[in-house]
């Protein structure tokens, strides 16, 4: 048993460190299948199995730039990336960023950061949890128009508005961006990094579940420049995350590296898995999920005001969380492995043209 | 819970007893932290880097190309 825990060096906490593979790659599974970057799974999910809650953000951060970065190549290969959009944003994004960073160290020095920050992940996975069950419960009149392999994007299915509108700020300067074929006032990009960044410097989060639909629906981006733009977001801000918490040593890079073995190869696989997947079925398992995380931050927040109960509930916590993401993630392995195998006897089975 | 600070007598204390990585890592932290601080970035941006190449070359091994649009956009 002592094998299977190991001593961060600086946060000075014994972790049970396959917990942080389960984590890596059933996370990195889940957000390349929704097209998320699942920091709003990690964060708790290192907070429960032992971590203080800045070492979390900040573990958390540097996981996700590294697992991002690939994949912002090959968006920005693909000519997906709107990169005047993404620098104006990046400006807002880095001071809201540190903003968030410098309240969770204060917050900490107060000795209330992981009340506050499990506070605001009740709130965050209630309110997506709402959304995405509201979406599950009325959506079989989108399963019928988008097809059972339809629309995966949990950015969309959370904070889907009534409709798809455009807030048009005309407050100069208004700037033109090429890419994203928009015309826009340079503030709403900066309002929108500053909001985003905040929200990522303080709860370890992309950001992606709001930035990408802000991009569509208050921007009017197409929906792949967006999810682009959104891309190169998270991995400058989460080199700037894991820069500025590594800074204040509250980064433990041996942990940010077992989840990203793990996370890089599982987000390629959750990706690919869209195409085997039925993505309603799945939706409702995310549903689920979320619900469950929710759960375990809670049983968390319960184990610190009732010390007689905690050894329970913090072991509860973590069988929980751990369990929830095996799950999704293994369902979502499963049909890859099923749709991968389909494929290539299919191809096999295809007969050879002879010259 | 509070980080090691460059200054912390703790901090050294408790770094001696750690295993000689994280020895030399936290020590690291305690001589230089800006060279800590890129240390860090440059063993993310590497790690990504290389594990995310080698995911797309075992994937195209098994007939997925992630460097062609319709899938790479997924």
């Amino acid at each position: 048993m002592e094998l299977l825990y190991a001593e961060m060096p600086f946060s000075r906490v014994r972790i049970f460190w396959p917990g942080l593979v389960i984590l890596g790659f059933g996370v990195g599974v889940i957000g390349g299948f929704f097209g998320i970057g699942g920091g709003w799974m990690v964060t708790p999910g290192l907070n429960i199995l032992g971590f203080p809650m800045a070492f979390a953000i900040g573990t958390d951060l540097a996981h996700m730039a590294g697992k991002s970065l690939v994949s912002t190549l090959r968006h920005a290969r693909f000519g997906n990336v709107d990169f005047r959009l993404g620098v104006l944003m990046v400006a807002g994004t880095i001071v809201g960023f540190e903003a968030g960073a410098q309240t969770v160290m204060w917050l900490e020095r107060t000795g209330r950061v992981d009340v506050i920050v499990r506070l605001a992940y009740l709130l965050l996975l209630g309110l997506v949890a709402w959304r995405l069950l509201r979406d599950v419960s009325g959506g079989r009149s989108d399963q019928a128009r988008e097809g059972e392999g339809g629309s995966h994007s949990v950015a969309s299915a959370a904070l889907r508005p009534a409709g798809r509108r455009r807030v048009a700020l005309r407050i100069p300067p208004v700037l033109r961006f090429p890419r994203a074929g928009v015309r826009c006032s340079a503030w709403c990009p900066l309002a929108v990094g500053l909001g985003t960044g905040w929200l990522s410097g303080l709860m370890g989060i992309g950001g992606g579940l709001i930035r990408v639909p802000a991009l569509i629906y208050l921007l009017g981006c197409p929906t792949h420049v967006a999810v682009g733009t959104d891309l190169f977001e998270v991995a400058v801000s989460g080199l700037y995350g894991a820069a500025t918490y590594a800074y204040k040593g509250r980064t433990e890079l041996a942990a940010a590296l077992i989840m990203l073995i793990g996370a890089s190869a599982g987000a390629q696989i959750g990706a690919v898995a869209t195409k085997y997947a039925r993505g309603y079925r799945i939706r409702s398992m995310l549903a689920v999920a979320v619900t469950g995380c929710g759960a375990s931050v809670l049983l968390k927040l319960l184990a610190a005001v009732q010390p007689q109960a905690r050894r329970l509930l913090e072991g509860a916590a973590t069988v929980l969380i751990l369990s929830l993401v095996s799950a999704l993630a293994g369902s979502i392995l499963r049909q890859f492995l099923r749709g991968v195998r389909q494929e290539r006897a299919a191809r096999s089975k295809r007969p050879v043209a002879l010259l | 819970m509070r980080g090691l600070g460059p200054d912390s007598a703790a901090a050294r204390a408790l770094a001696a007893q750690a295993s000689d990585w994280a020895s030399w890592w936290t020590s690291l932290y305690e001589r230089d932290r800006l060279l800590f601080t890129l240390a860090t970035l440059g063993a993310i941006v590497l790690t990504g880097a290389v594990l995310g190449l080698l995911t797309d070359a075992l994937l195209k091994r098994l007939g997925i190309d992630l460097t062609k649009r319709e899938m790479g956009e997924r």
